[in-house]
């Protein structure tokens, strides 16, 4: 894939904040540093030499000096430009977020230079990450990572199911509010994502289950999920709602917000339902919607107040 | 003379970063190499290289002449264009780990071009990228103009859809932007309640204006908490709603339930959360959020099959 004109434009301005104040700079050096090849980085200082100042006369220009014989870099006359170019607000946000979470993971040769990033970025940036913590049984699965090895996990399901998996983990990661780990699921013979939260208690895999976990993984032929196609109403009120649902197909009807997707599963959406947001809902679910709304009316007619 | 796209923005950008006082358009397309001398080219070339520009931070200021309304000139602010950071090896390695942490497009963008900016600082340390993921929500389309407002201390109008409010014009003072719970959030200071409120930003229409003169006020100390947390109790089903529990603290209360005690800022999301727990977490207080969830409960029970 070509490389995007923003993506050149910000190395091009780049190379000229580096070559301001490191001089007789190997062309290898740089290559490194922006991580291009040499040939990209020869390219880049030809663009820059035929740009300047309208007139484009030779004083115009900006100029370098070139040992060709050493392939040494150094920046004559920088039109002006010979300074570092600062952060779009988003790309200190990503930063940002970066390191705020970075820090939240722990991540080990880094912890220092995270701290004390977080306190210069902190004054660039008029925004904030929220990151959750991440729970106790992140250490376990990062070592089980690092090893290749399995783990038993003991996990509520968002459908409050209780079952004990065992599973070969892969990646973690978070939204910045609720942390997940990937991975190969014994259970359900494929891949999965747990969110940690869920997770009640962790193990290691003894040597059996850590053979069979491999095995299987082996032998499983990749299947997909079994999906179908949902239709609902949202109320206008509650737009984002359906707005945040990836994939979702969204029209505006007279009578609310029409959305349809594909799902693997139902449950978050009879959840949605309940929530009070859903006007309308392929029967089946409507029926469980009534049923489970009814039920919980009951309750809290049984249940009185506190205080 | 054939002149490359990204050789063009350069040209623009060292032109408006030299001029000694302006240039209006006129001489942007007479001096500086690259551009069409057909007006409509012209115009579609330099609104691009512009917004170009803009987005990686470069601050392009417009200057009108207070005699000749439509005597548009542009220049380049180059204190403003400068980057105020130092950073140690150890730190801009670290940083640069934010290339391999953005899972979301967008982020995963900003990240790399904000990344190459900070390597033209010095060398760096580099060390291996974590086996771990920070998937953030898109960022809003406001986000930018808000980040800008932030930093020019200049107050904001947009139409923004309350939760439990109807749509209309607000007029705030930012503070700060916060990432939380999938969600982008303004914080600030309503003007027309003169309170600190929380925006969530996919729920503001259209643009974002900026409105009245910079350093309009200052950024008071502020907690990120939305305002009043207050206490929710809540009785739940054993082994249920394991995100919720995740979040509060437990204790038990008879056989088959527990009590749950969770501080709450966004009442109404949380009712609506809690109702999609049905009759597996009631609330016993505060009253208001009981009868939140009930009328969201009640509503459900209505939900029609969807024709």
């Amino acid at each position: 894939m070509p490389e995007k004109t923003i993506d050149r434009v910000t190395r091009l301005l780049s190379l000229l904040g580096y070559l301001a104040d490191h001089h007789d700079v190997p062309v290898a050096e740089l290559a490194q540093q922006f991580g291009v090849p040499e040939a990209q980085i020869l390219k880049d200082i030809d663009l820059l030499w035929v740009t300047g100042t309208p007139g484009y006369y030779p004083d115009d220009l900006i100029d370098f000096s070139y040992d060709d014989a050493e392939s040494r870099l150094s920046l004559r006359e920088g039109r002006g430009f010979d300074r570092k170019i600062r952060l779009a607000p988003r790309e200190a946000i990503a930063l940002a977020a970066a390191v705020q979470w970075l820090r939240a993971a722990g991540e080990g040769e880094s912890v220092a230079a995270l701290e004390s990033l977080a306190a210069k970025l902190a004054t660039l940036v008029p925004a904030v990450v929220e990151t959750a913590s991440a729970p106790a049984v992140r250490d376990a699965l990062d070592a089980a990572i690092d090893a290749h090895s399995a783990v038993v996990i003991e996990y509520v399901s968002a459908e409050d199911e209780r079952t004990e998996r065992l599973i070969l983990p892969e990646l973690i990661s978070t939204d910045g509010s609720a942390w997940y780990v990937e991975g190969w699921c014994a259970l359900a013979r494929a891949r999965r994502t747990f969110r940690l939260d869920r997770v009640l208690s962790l193990r290691a895999a003894d040597g059996a289950e850590q053979v069979s976990a491999l095995d299987a993984r082996e032998n499983t032929p990749q299947e997909a999920a079994q999906t179908r196609s949902v239709r609902f109403l949202v109320d206008p009120a509650a737009r984002y709602v359906a707005e945040d649902l990836p994939g979702a197909q969204i029209s505006d009807g007279p009578e609310g917000i029409r959305v349809r997707l594909t799902v693997a599963r139902t449950d978050w959406l009879v959840r949605l339902a309940l929530g009070g947001a859903v006007r309308a809902i392929d029967s089946d679910l409507a029926a469980e919607v009534r049923t489970r709304a009814s039920d919980a009316l009951a309750a809290y007619h049984s249940q009185e107040p506190l205080g | 003379m054939d002149v490359s796209h990204p050789e063009r923005i350069l040209d623009l950008l060292i032109a408006l970063g030299n001029t000694p006082v302006r240039m209006t358009k006129q001489q942007i397309r007479r001096n500086v190499a690259g551009y069409s001398q057909d007006d409509a080219a012209f115009e579609r070339m330099f609104e691009r290289d512009k917004d170009l520009l803009r987005s990686i931070g470069v601050p392009i200021v417009v200057d009108r002449d207070s005699i000749h309304e439509d005597d548009v000139g542009y220049r380049i602010d180059l204190d403003a264009y400068s980057m105020d950071l130092s950073l140690t090896p150890e730190e801009i390695g670290a940083l640069s780990l934010a290339r391999e942490v953005h899972q979301t497009a967008p982020w995963r963008d900003a990240a790399r071009r904000g990344v190459t900016k900070v390597r033209a600082i010095d060398e760096a340390h580099d060390s291996d990228a974590p086996p771990v993921a920070l998937e953030l929500a898109v960022p809003d389309d406001s986000l930018d103009a808000l980040c800008e407002a932030i930093a020019q201390r200049r107050r904001v109008r947009f139409t923004y859809t309350g939760l439990s409010s109807p749509t209309r014009e607000r007029e705030v003072e930012p503070w700060r932007i916060i990432a939380q719970r999938r969600g982008w959030y303004l914080l600030g200071r309503d003007c027309e309640s003169g309170e600190q409120r929380r925006f969530r930003l996919s729920r503001v229409r259209g643009q974002v204006t900026e409105t009245g003169p910079a350093g309009a006020f200052e950024i008071p100390e502020h907690s990120i908490e939305a305002a009043e947390a207050r206490e929710v109790t809540i009785l739940v089903r054993s082994g249920k709603a394991a995100s919720l529990r995740a979040r509060g603290s437990v204790e038990a209360y008879d056989a088959d339930r527990d009590l749950l005690r969770i501080n709450v800022s966004e009442p109404i999301e949380f009712a609506r959360e809690v109702a999609g727990y049905g009759a597996d977490a009631v609330v016993l207080a505060p009253a208001d959020i009981r009868e939140g969830v009930i009328a969201r409960l009640q509503r459900a029970a209505k939900v029609a099959d969807d024709a």
